[in-house]
């Protein structure tokens, strides 16, 4: 790793896009800091905020994360750092989805339904 | 956290049998895992069939044949557990995992290097070491903690063979005027090695736990970082 000390986060909220323009993608929020579980907050964010690896995960629901923080140069030097990553979630596998439904089933059958 | 750190990361410890020829940056990007960008500017210190290393911008990768570390100073933190969790449920699902730790670990500096020795102070007082002590007290900067460790075997949120280690030192990386502190939370997860599906149930462990265990060992540095002025 570089000739950064890293980013030290001071806030960070977890998100997903909700709606995706020209310029610009729309989304919802929960603050990660502060510990809440749902989203309270909405969010415009340009497209230009976001890496260019990042830009072709931007669809309908993916979440991501936004940390607003200090990054420090090895030289100790200090500047604040607007940073939103897009998370790359592990995949659902087909043992995944045979589970999932097998508990349904157990579910609904538990329900008499 | 009350002070805001100079470093902060997250490591995640894997133990189990690896083959680290293969770990490169070039795998992990032809398997999805990283970017091609970030694949392409990585830093290969070695890949050989007993110790491969790289860097990345956010990540660095140690691996040997029976423990790998994944290491992170950039938030957020979370990448690190999605990358672990990805590689060992979508690609090397038949590696033997045995157990894993997460390390949440912070330099910090306190205003004086006085705060730093209160802090050692309280942690370690020298007054249960009798002569021993007095002579500690007497030597002033010259004399007292240089490292502690406290461990929790066996914590109650945990399966059998867990543990938490806590350790406080000073820094040797920040506040070299006598005021750098580093501490750092080892959580330590077990499990049976004898189940031949020991990786699913490390990733699955792995995945559950990182968030709660990562904010548990910042209220744990955080009180560390409230000695200064207690």
């Amino acid at each position: 790793m570089s000739r950064s000390t890293g980013l030290v986060a001071l806030q960070e909220w977890e998100g997903y896009v909700i709606e995706i323009g020209e310029d610009e993608f729309v989304s919802r929020l929960w603050d990660i800091t502060a510990g809440a579980k749902r989203e309270e907050e909405e969010a415009t964010i340009p497209l230009e905020e976001i890496s260019e690896e990042d830009r072709d995960k931007i669809r309908l629901g993916s979440i991501f994360r936004w940390v607003i923080g200090y990054q420090r140069s090895v030289a100790g030097n200090r500047r604040r750092v607007s940073e939103v990553v897009f998370r790359d979630l592990p995949v659902l596998t087909q043992a995944d989805w045979d589970e999932a439904r097998e508990w349904a089933i157990e579910t609904r059958r538990l329900l008499g339904l | 956290m009350r002070i805001e750190p100079d470093i902060s990361g997250v490591a995640i410890v894997l133990l189990g049998h690896f083959n680290p020829a293969i770990l490169t940056p070039a795998w992990f990007a032809m398997h999805g895992l990283l970017s091609d960008s970030t694949a392409e500017s990585a830093t290969l210190g070695v890949a050989h069939p007993d110790v491969t290393e790289f860097s990345t911008e956010w990540l660095r990768l140690r691996a040997r044949s029976d423990q790998m570390e994944l290491y992170t100073v950039q938030a957020p933190h979370i990448r690190l557990r999605d990358f672990a969790v990805r590689t060992f449920r979508e690609h090397l699902f038949h590696t033997p995992l045995k157990a894993f730790g997460i390390n949440r670990f912070v330099h910090f500096k306190v205003r004086t290097p006085a705060e730093r020795i209160h802090i050692g102070a309280l942690l370690a007082p020298k007054s249960p070491w009798g002569k021993w002590g007095q002579a500690l007290e007497n030597a002033g900067s010259r004399g007292g903690m240089t490292s502690l460790t406290m461990t929790l075997f066996g914590p109650d949120d945990q399966p059998a063979g867990g543990q938490v280690n806590v350790t406080v030192e000073p820094s040797n990386l920040v506040g070299k005027d006598g005021t750098g502190v580093f501490a750092v939370v080892n959580d330590h997860y077990g499990t049976n090695t004898d189940d031949p599906g020991s990786a699913a149930h490390v990733v699955e462990s792995l995945e559950a736990n990182f968030e709660s265990s990562t904010s548990h060992s910042e209220e744990i540095i955080d009180h560390v970082m409230s000695l200064s002025s207690a």
